[in-house]
């Protein structure tokens, strides 16, 4: 926020613009913008996916609802608004009442350090990283409250698992975001952007070896953390009916929904910003674009823009894999993910030795990194087509059906 | 050591196979969906595609009923009601009644199995859907019909499946009760007055709905008063909340109908085939299936759209390798833009963006030739290659099939013939444009 303050008290006389008045209207701005942005983001997602989820399935999904399905989450929401507020007899009414709080409060927080442009931020924590991990614990919390309070047993087995769930693989998450910021050398979100460039071979993924699997482990431990398909064992349709949130109904009931689709861009966004560039441009200075306000906007768009397709893929994820068992979903933290992590971190630091002494070694696994990288995109597209190509199939590009 | 082989290894298999996973779901972002959308754009009816024993709404032919009540008798619900009464001029029975409560029937089949005449049948019609419970209640006797005699080695004829329900019962179920339920049902005898309140009962359904009900109680009890009534045997039952003025109003349109024929008595029983012939073709000999009475009659006056539901003998179209060069499809002399556009109806002009979107600018572009009187599943086909090898990519079984789509308007994408090409593409693109163009015209 004071970036944006400086920003505008640089671009005009301070003595004009009045800081007793535009101090606290840019952070009332702000917070509406976060908040606006947030909740369509959820809603449209909770209609998007399910039509991405459709077609990947040979489906249609909603088209119902406004031209091809759009207002469909409008529906979704004001039906659930008309829902009977339910609150089991033998549960604990003020936990239960606010349990979904929490977990709103716990992602929409992090919108505070999501950073937009270079002057766009709400606020560009130093322990940037670290508030990450400790506001989106608070979800923890909350879930477990709901499981708790419900006073049924799948949601108590629901919240539980959540526990154990998010608690382990808080574990990867941080060591994977530590890969990112000792190349980086700071916490803070807009510090690790400033390190990375605008061009892909500069982005943090490509940095190192090590950085580029933090990249993964980073993703899949995020997934599990915000409780997403593979993940989503707290919710197991299958054997916990609907896991923490069982018994709730109504609004309170998409409370929880609606922090896990802002959740999406959550992930998204953190990966965009640690790994991926964040609102560099190729080519443009960091002094240059943050004096400019286009080429402001030009970043805060390839920053969503980043973003979005990361969330497309973990919407794709989930339409691809099936649900881990309880003992897979450990395993695969403890004896994969945290191993691999610690790992990591010590390649990292290694690292950091070697662009010293090797800077010019150091830019060619840079670039072999990043082929790597655009070769596996290149190669999903392959893979694709020739499904297409030897599954029977012909090409079919209209999204519109 | 072999166990960190392993580890590798199972880190190598489950990227690799996330990975191959993710690419067919991927590849599916770019195929056609195999979703069917009913019932907008299904091939045909749904219910010419269900199985054909399976077991839909029940229909009964009053005509060939025997009145034997077995039905009734059988089944387990008590889903029928029939009602069997002395023939007005005092000879034999009459069936004055014959109910079927569909909310009720768990479609077992009992009552279609003990059936001697088949009069009793399961349809392919399913879908139940409507504004309220009574209407499906179907009734399928108007007026008193006396029952078939049944004789020996005669086969009873039987309607094509589904036609009685179709043309006199089932698309009522759409409209609101007492809409249809005062304009379809033949009229009991008017009472006197309650004309006034007629008009005002138009207004509003919701405000007026207790008002409608005490005003129906009144009805009926003065009906049941009128002592100059008809002798005919009983009052037709009046389902509760008919309004006065719609009675009125279906008398006025009763009356301006020729009246309507009495129900054939079954008599003429010679003139049914013998139950040779009738094996060998199984399709009922004459067409003229519809039963021809003033009911019909007023619902195809009130939605014209029911016409299409009457089967007329189709011509068989031969289907197969249409020429495009041959004789019915000349080519015009010029291909250029106002030739074509000669085509269209005078009336209005075309806009720039239509134009460019009919004729192409390929020199080599065949425009379908102006036969308005040809169906259009007919120049919808013709403007296909018809090719045998296809790959069936338009998702039809048969060119046909995506033609009768097309043309019936449950198709909306006019380039999925992969064969024909962007020319067959083209031309069924301006077909439709003309068809659509001369619905708007008949609508206005
Ligand atoms: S199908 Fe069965 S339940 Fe339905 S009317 Fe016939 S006997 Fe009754
Ligand atoms: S429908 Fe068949 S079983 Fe029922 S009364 Fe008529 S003849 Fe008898």
């Amino acid at each position: 926020m004071s970036e944006l303050f400086t920003f505008i008290q640089g671009r005009w006389d301070p003595a004009v613009t009045y800081p007793q008045i535009v101090w606290p209207a840019l952070v009332v701005a702000y917070g509406v913008f976060a908040v606006t942005f947030a909740s369509l983001f959820a809603g449209i997602t909770s209609w998007y996916e399910r039509r991405v989820a459709g077609r990947m399935q040979c489906r249609i999904g909603p088209n119902r609802v406004g031209p091809q399905g759009v207002l469909q989450w409008l529906a979704d929401g004001f039906k659930a608004f008309l829902k009977e507020d339910l609150v089991p007899k033998e549960a604990d009414g003020i936990l239960y009442r606010i349990a979904p709080y929490p977990v709103f409060v716990g992602v929409f927080c992090t919108w505070v350090i999501l950073p937009y442009a270079p002057a766009v931020v709400g606020a560009d924590l130093n322990v940037g990283v670290v508030f990450l991990m400790a506001i989106t614990a608070l979800v923890v919390a909350g879930i477990i409250m709901g499981g708790w309070a419900s006073n049924s047993k799948w949601a108590l087995l629901g919240g539980v698992r959540s526990a154990a769930q998010m608690v382990s693989y808080e574990i990867p998450v941080g060591f994977a975001l530590l890969t990112a910021v000792i190349p980086a050398g700071t916490l803070s979100l807009q510090g690790i952007i400033a390190a990375q460039g605008g061009a892909p071979w500069n982005w943090m993924v490509f940095h190192s070896p090590a950085t580029f699997i933090a990249f993964f482990v980073y993703f899949t431990a995020a997934l599990a953390e915000g409780n997403r398909t593979p993940f989503d064992l707290p919710e197991a349709e299958s054997e916990l009916v609907a896991g923490y949130n069982t018994e709730y109904s109504g609004m309170r009931f998409i409370w929880f929904f609606f922090a896990e689709w802002a959740n999406l861009y959550v992930i998204g966004a953190v990966v965009a910003a640690v790994f991926l560039g964040g609102w560099r441009l190729p080519g443009v200075g960091i002094e240059q674009q943050a004096a400019s306000l286009w080429l402001q906007f030009a970043g805060a768009c390839l920053f969503v823009l980043k973003a979005l397709v990361l969330v497309n893929v973990i919407i794709w994820l989930r339409w691809t894999l099936p649900r881990l068992r309880v003992d897979q979903l450990m395993i695969m933290c403890w004896k994969y993910l945290v191993p691999a992590g610690m790992v990591l971190v010590v390649v990292a630091v290694f690292w950091v030795f070697v662009e010293r002494g090797m800077p010019g070694f150091a830019r060619w696994v840079a670039f072999l990194l990043c082929a790597t990288g655009f070769f596996l995109v290149g190669l999903m597209f392959w893979r694709a087509w020739y499904n297409i190509k030897y599954g029977g199939d012909r090409l079919y590009l209209k999204f519109m059906v | 050591m072999a166990d960190f082989g392993q580890y590798l290894a199972n880190i190598k298999n489950s990227a690799v196979s996330i990975f191959e996973g993710m690419a067919v779901t991927f590849s599916w972002m770019f195929r056609r969906p195999t979703t069917i959308q009913y019932p907008d754009r299904s091939e045909k009816p749904v219910r010419d595609m269900i199985p054909e024993r399976s077991r839909g709404v029940l229909e009964v032919d009053v005509k060939t009923c025997i009145g034997d009540l077995q039905c009734q008798r059988v089944c387990p619900i008590g889903v029928i009601l029939i009602e069997m009464d002395k023939a007005p001029d005092g000879k034999g029975r009459v069936i004055k009644r014959f109910d079927i409560d569909v909310s009720k029937c768990m479609y077992c089949g009992f009552c279609t199995e003990v059936c001697p005449t088949n009069a009793m049948r399961h349809t392919h019609e399913f879908e139940g859907c409507s504004r309220d419970i009574r209407n499906l209640v179907l009734h399928f006797v108007d007026e008193p019909v006396p029952p078939y005699k049944l004789q020996k080695d005669v086969t009873p004829p039987t309607p094509p499946l589904g036609e009685i329900l179709r043309t006199r019962v089932l698309r009522k179920w759409d409209a609101s009760y007492r809409a249809w339920e005062s304009k379809y049902v033949p009229p009991p005898p008017a009472p006197g007055g309650g004309s006034a309140e007629a008009q005002k009962g138009k207004e509003k359904k919701a405000e007026a709905q207790k008002a409608e009900e005490k005003k129906a109680e009144g009805t009926v009890e003065a009906a049941a008063e009128q002592p100059s009534r008809p002798a005919a045997p009983e009052p037709l039952p009046v389902p509760e909340g008919i309004r006065a003025g719609d009675i009125l109003e279906a008398v006025e349109k009763a009356k301006s109908i020729p009246p309507a024929k009495a129900p054939e008595s079954p008599a003429p029983v010679v003139a049914v085939p013998p139950p040779e012939e009738k094996a060998a073709a199984p399709a009922p000999p004459e067409p003229e299936v519809p039963p021809k009475d003033h009911v019909v009659e007023a619902i195809h006056e009130e939605q014209p759209w029911t016409k299409q539901l009457v089967k007329t003998p189709e011509p068989e179209v031969v289907h197969g390798n249409v020429d495009l060069t041959a004789e019915p499809l000349r080519v015009p002399e010029t291909t250029d833009r106002s030739a074509a556009v000669d085509m269209e109806p005078k009336a209005e002009k075309p806009s720039r963006r239509e134009v460019q979107e009919a004729v192409p600018e390929k020199p080599g572009f065949v425009p379908p030739p102006d036969e308005p009187d040809r169906p259009m599943l007919d120049r919808v086909l013709a403007a296909m290659p018809g090719v045998a090898d296809c790959e069936g990519f338009c998702g039809y079984p048969s060119c046909r099939g995506y033609a009768n789509a097309l043309s019936s308007g449950g198709e909306f994408e006019h380039d999925l013939c992969d064969r024909g090409g962007k020319g067959s593409a083209d031309r069924i693109a301006l077909l439709l444009r003309k068809m659509k163009k001369k619905e708007t015209v008949k609508t206005e």
